[in-house]
């Protein structure tokens, strides 16, 4: 099943929300706020955000993308993401 | 064949690859190999990637294309740095491009288990990924009695390739007085004569002997292996801490904490190697990796603080999460290889296997036992197998004792290990080391790079 960029950026805003404590008011972070220079996720974050990534969206991440600068925000990771359940048998997705 | 670092450099330069490299190569393609300790780019042309498995990070130039590769679970690592006049400046260790003036921001990693290739013609860059690790999830019905027999067959049949290839190196073992380095010394003990155990303990007073090393001098007697006790004092500690953070590379304190206890071990065997008068090379030995590969870690708690946390995500997720942070970080290879030390991580060359387990089998609190007991039940004494298990950095279960608290009480916390590091590398923006290791993965190039700097060197 593919998944639209909206509704992925949607449940990584919950699961970090929830995950990382991160204000409902807080201003600074919305969907292009980078999530590691601005404090809202830290290293043992971004495995618990790949895996659910990765389980949620049945997609595997591959390190070339974990680098990339689009996933550093929700939008960009939501935007990968939505490429890498759209292809069939989603092995793993690259960064080009 | 070993190669000469410096004959490798000239040869290379000629092509516009300027290496750096000086941990030696491990691996083979396939059944049919013969693997030695390498020092050099590798036959890379010949070699069919797919099949490629080992410790190694590989270079090769030819025309106006630079082609390099590193091992599969990223053990051995590979930095580059491409500089605008076509030149590739490649090293192992982060300090090396560092001491040739290339930037922080200009140093990039060759992922784990992927081949980049650089065309300077066509200016483009394309990193691929030759290797998947698999873990057996999906795999039907299996024991673990089976699966411990089927390992032991692996680890056998290494251990008669490593004493055919090193029978004449002296072999230094690391010794925690765990199950994973214990099961590593029960079969050296069988196949290489020139073996010493190395045992590091923490001892402010230099006579109390951890619960650790207590256990693996009584595993050394029972082997019948030589053991040297290596005591370290709190000074002693802290003064390792500068070499843990450079040449393990990293500065996160799980990291570091296990990279002072090789650089302790790492010195004293550096220190033997003169006194043993006949001049053979050593080979190091450690019980690495297994933890990784079962997912056996657990975080600890100092005065309510928990430290060497870990992500909160399944244990099969977990056992990825872990295996995949082998691509940052170099607190063994890097550590030991600083002193000249070549190492060989006996579970790694068992990869396939051991990350063919399926997860439910290693899921228990006691399943690290039941497996190690179906390895090697006939190797080794009962009594290991009902220790509780200790971190080699902290050594005892009945409190929290070595290099935790020695760092922690000196002000030495998880800030200012990043700071140090920072300045250690000459890193004048903090968000940078953010991006440096991201996920347990150092940062890797995605295209070929267009901003130049004032150095000349290209970033993304």
């Amino acid at each position: 099943m593919a998944f639209s960029p909206t509704s992925i950026a949607e449940a990584i805003e919950r699961f970090i929300r929830t995950e990382f404590q991160v204000a409902d008011n807080d201003p600074t972070f919305t969907w292009d706020a980078h999530l590691f220079d601005g404090g809202f996720v830290d290293s043992i974050g971004f495995v618990q955000l790949v895996a659910f990534a990765e389980s949620t969206f049945d997609v595997k991440v591959d390190e070339d993308v974990l680098m990339s600068e689009d996933f550093t925000t929700i939008n960009g990771i939501s935007k990968v993401v939505a490429f890498g359940s759209a292809q069939p048998g989603r092995s793993s997705m690259s960064a080009r | 064949m070993i190669r000469g670092q410096t004959e490798s450099v000239r040869t290379l330069e000629a092509v516009g690859l300027e290496s750096s490299l000086r941990i030696r190569n491990f691996y083979w393609a396939g059944d049919s190999f013969r693997p030695s300790l390498q020092l050099g780019p590798g036959p890379l042309g010949v070699l069919p990637l797919k099949l490629l498995r080992g410790q190694f990070a590989l270079a090769e130039a030819a025309d106006t294309r630079i082609t390099l590769v590193r091992d599969p679970l990223g053990i051995n690592k590979l930095f580059f740095a491409i500089h605008h006049s076509g030149r590739v400046s490649i090293a192992n260790y982060l300090i090396d491009l560092v001491r040739r003036g290339v930037p922080g921001d200009a140093i990039y990693s060759v992922p784990a288990g992927h081949c980049v290739e650089v065309d300077f013609h066509r200016r483009t860059l394309a990193s691929s990924r030759y290797f998947t690790a698999q873990i057996g999830d999906t795999r039907g019905e299996c024991s673990l009695a089976d699966e411990g027999a089927a390992i032991r067959g692996h680890l056998e049949a290494w251990f008669t390739r490593l004493s055919d290839q090193f029978h004449s190196r002296k072999i230094f073992l690391c010794l925690s007085g765990g199950l994973d380095s214990g099961l590593i010394a029960a079969l050296a003990a069988r196949y290489f004569r020139d073996l010493t155990a190395y045992t590091y303990c923490y001892s402010q007073n230099g006579d109390e002997v951890s619960e650790d090393a207590t256990s693996a001098l009584r595993l050394a007697r029972a082997l019948n292996i030589p053991v040297r006790l290596v005591t370290a004092s709190r000074r002693d500690v802290l003064d390792a801490v500068h070499n843990a953070l450079v040449y393990g590379q990293d500065w996160r304190d799980f990291n570091v904490h296990c990279a002072i206890v090789n650089e302790l071990l790492g010195r004293a065997m550096a220190d033997d190697l003169p006194r043993a008068g006949d001049g053979a090379p050593a080979l190091v030995l450690t019980g690495d990796l297994m933890n990784e590969f079962v997912a056996d870690y657990s975080p600890v708690v100092y005065r309510g603080q928990e430290y060497y946390s870990l992500p909160k995500v399944d244990r099969a997720a977990l056992r990825r999460a872990l295996i995949r942070g082998l691509n940052a970080g170099d607190r063994e290879i890097g550590v030991f290889g600083r002193h000249g030390l070549d190492v060989i991580q006996p579970y790694g060359l068992l990869a396939d296997a051991l990350l063919d387990l399926p997860t439910r089998l290693v899921s228990d609190e006691d399943s690290k036992q039941v497996l190690a007991r179906s390895i090697a039940g006939d190797l080794l004494p009962d009594w290991i197998f009902a220790r509780t298990k200790v971190r080699a950095q902290i050594g005892t279960s009945r409190g929290i004792t070595g290099i935790l608290p020695v760092l922690l009480d000196s002000g030495r916390d998880a800030a200012w290990l990043r700071s140090t590091f920072r300045q250690a590398f000459g890193i004048d923006n903090d968000a940078f080391l953010s991006s440096l290791i991201r996920g347990g993965v150092y940062r890797s190039l995605p295209m070929f790079p267009t901003r130049v700097g004032t150095d000349g060197f290209l970033a993304h």
